[in-house]
C-alpha cells in the first residue's frame, strides 16, 4: 500500500515540477530563443539604415527583421510602444534579414519597404507591411506586388509606377543584400534579431524585458554608439 | 492459490513484463507532457519563437491548424497525456489489472496515435514545415501507441 501510495505521490510532484519549472521559465523571461544565443556585434548604424527615434543618442536599437516573419510582427506593438517612450533617448534602426529560405515573400516585401524609402515614405509602408502582415502573405511573390503593395503604396501617396519600378531596381536589391550581408556576418539565424549598441541581445520575452535591457544600456557610462 | 474470482482480471503481483511496459508508457506520456505543456506556455506567456533559418516552428504553432476552436492544439496534448500518465498509474498501483481497462488504454493510445499522424501530415502537406516539439509529441504518442498495443497483446495471453 506504502509503494503505491509513493507511487502516486512521485506523479504527481513530477507534473507539479514540470508546470512550475515550465512557467517559471516563461514567467522570469528566460525561456524561448536563448538556447542558441550568440552575443555577436554588426557594424555601426550609418546614414544608409532607416533611423528614427533620436539619431544623436548613445544608444542605437538594431532590429534585423523579416517583413513576412509573425515573429517579427509580433514584436511591433512592443517597438512601437519602445518608441513612445525612449524615443527622445535612444535610437532606433531597422536592417532587412529577409528569410527567404522559409517565407516566399520575404525579399520582395524588403524590396517594397526600400522602394517606398526612395519616396520619403520607408517606415509607413514598414508599419503598414507589418499591420497587415495576415492579408498579403499568402499572396505568391509574382502577384503580391500587384495585389496588395501597389495598394499600400497608393494609400501612402507615393507614384506607384515609380513605385514598381524601384522595387525591382539594381540599388533596391543591393540595398536588401546589403543588409543580409551584414546580418550574415554577425551569424544572425532568426528574425527579429535585437542589437542594443551594435551588441546581440537574446529576444526579449516581455515589454518589461526589452526596457530592462534599453534602461542598462542607458545607464551604462561606456555606452557606444 | 484459489483461483481468481475473475477471469478478465489478472492477478497480483503481475508478471514484470506488465509493469515495466505500464512504466514506459507513464515515462512516454510524461515528456509528451512536458513537451506539450511548454508549448501551451509559449502560447499563452510568451511572445511567438522567432523565426528561424534552421526549422519551421513558428511556421507551424503561429498557423491556423495550431489551434482547435479558441483551443491551442498543444493544450489537447496536455490533456491527452494526462489522462494516459494518470489512467497507467492507476493501472500500475491496482491490485488487479483489468482486462478492458488495458484495451481501453489501447484505444487511448490509438486516438493519440492517429492525431498526432493527422497533424503531422498537417505539417508536411499543408503547412510544408516541421517543428521538433510536434515531432517529439509525435514520437512519444506512437511510443505510447505501441507500448499499449504491446501491453494488450500481453494481457490477453496472461502474461
Amino acid at each position: 500500500m506504502q509503494r503505491k501510495q509513493e507511487v502516486w505521490v512521485v506523479a504527481i510532484f513530477a507534473v507539479v515540477v514540470v508546470v512550475a519549472a515550465i512557467g517559471a521559465a516563461f514567467l522570469s523571461g528566460n525561456a524561448g530563443s536563448t538556447s542558441n544565443f550568440k552575443a555577436t556585434t554588426v557594424p555601426a548604424v550609418t546614414s544608409a539604415d532607416h533611423i528614427r527615434g533620436n539619431a544623436s543618442s548613445t544608444v542605437s536599437l538594431i532590429e534585423y527583421g523579416d517583413f513576412e516573419c509573425p515573429a517579427c510582427g509580433a514584436y511591433q506593438p512592443l517597438i512601437q510602444q519602445l518608441l513612445q517612450q525612449y524615443g527622445d533617448r535612444v535610437e532606433f534602426a531597422f536592417r532587412n534579414f529577409p528569410l527567404y529560405q522559409i517565407h516566399p515573400d520575404a525579399m520582395i516585401s524588403a524590396q517594397a519597404a526600400e522602394a517606398a524609402g526612395l519616396q520619403g515614405k520607408y517606415w509607413e509602408m514598414h508599419d503598414l507591411l507589418y499591420q497587415k502582415q495576415n492579408e498579403w502573405t499568402a499572396a505568391s511573390p509574382d502577384t503580391v506586388v500587384s495585389k496588395y503593395f501597389d495598394g499600400y503604396a497608393q494609400s501612402l501617396g507615393l507614384n506607384v509606377a515609380r513605385f514598381d519600378a524601384d522595387i525591382q531596381s539594381a540599388a533596391v536589391k543591393q540595398k536588401v543584400q546589403d543588409d543580409l550581408g551584414t546580418g550574415n556576418a554577425a551569424q544572425v539565424d532568426h528574425t527579429p534579431t535585437f542589437f542594443i549598441n551594435l551588441t546581440q541581445i537574446p529576444n526579449p520575452t516581455s515589454y518589461a524585458a526589452f526596457t530592462q535591457a534599453i534602461d542598462a544600456a542607458l545607464a551604462s557610462s561606456t555606452a557606444v554608439k | 492459490m484459489p483461483p481468481s474470482p475473475k477471469p478478465s482480471t489478472l492477478p497480483s503481483p503481475r508478471r514484470p513484463l506488465l509493469n515495466k511496459l505500464l512504466l514506459a508508457i507513464a515515462g512516454f506520456s510524461f515528456v509528451g507532457f512536458a513537451d506539450s505543456a511548454y508549448l501551451t506556455a509559449d502560447h499563452y506567456l510568451a511572445l511567438p519563437l522567432p523565426c528561424s533559418i534552421l526549422h519551421g516552428c513558428d511556421i507551424v504553432l503561429r498557423s491556423a491548424y495550431s489551434m482547435i476552436g479558441p483551443i491551442p492544439v498543444a493544450m489537447t496534448g496536455v490533456a491527452f497525456y494526462l489522462v494516459v500518465l494518470f489512467f497507467v498509474l492507476y493501472l500500475y498501483t491496482a491490485d488487479t489489472l483489468e482486462k478492458r481497462l488495458v484495451y481501453a488504454l489501447a484505444g487511448l493510445g490509438t486516438i493519440g496515435f492517429a492525431m498526432s499522424a493527422i497533424f503531422e501530415s498537417i505539417q508536411i502537406y499543408l503547412i510544408h514545415a516541421l517543428c521538433q516539439y510536434c515531432a517529439l509529441s509525435a514520437l512519444s504518442s506512437a511510443l505510447i501507441f505501441i507500448s499499449a498495443l504491446w501491453l494488450s497483446r500481453a494481457a490477453r495471453k496472461g502474461a
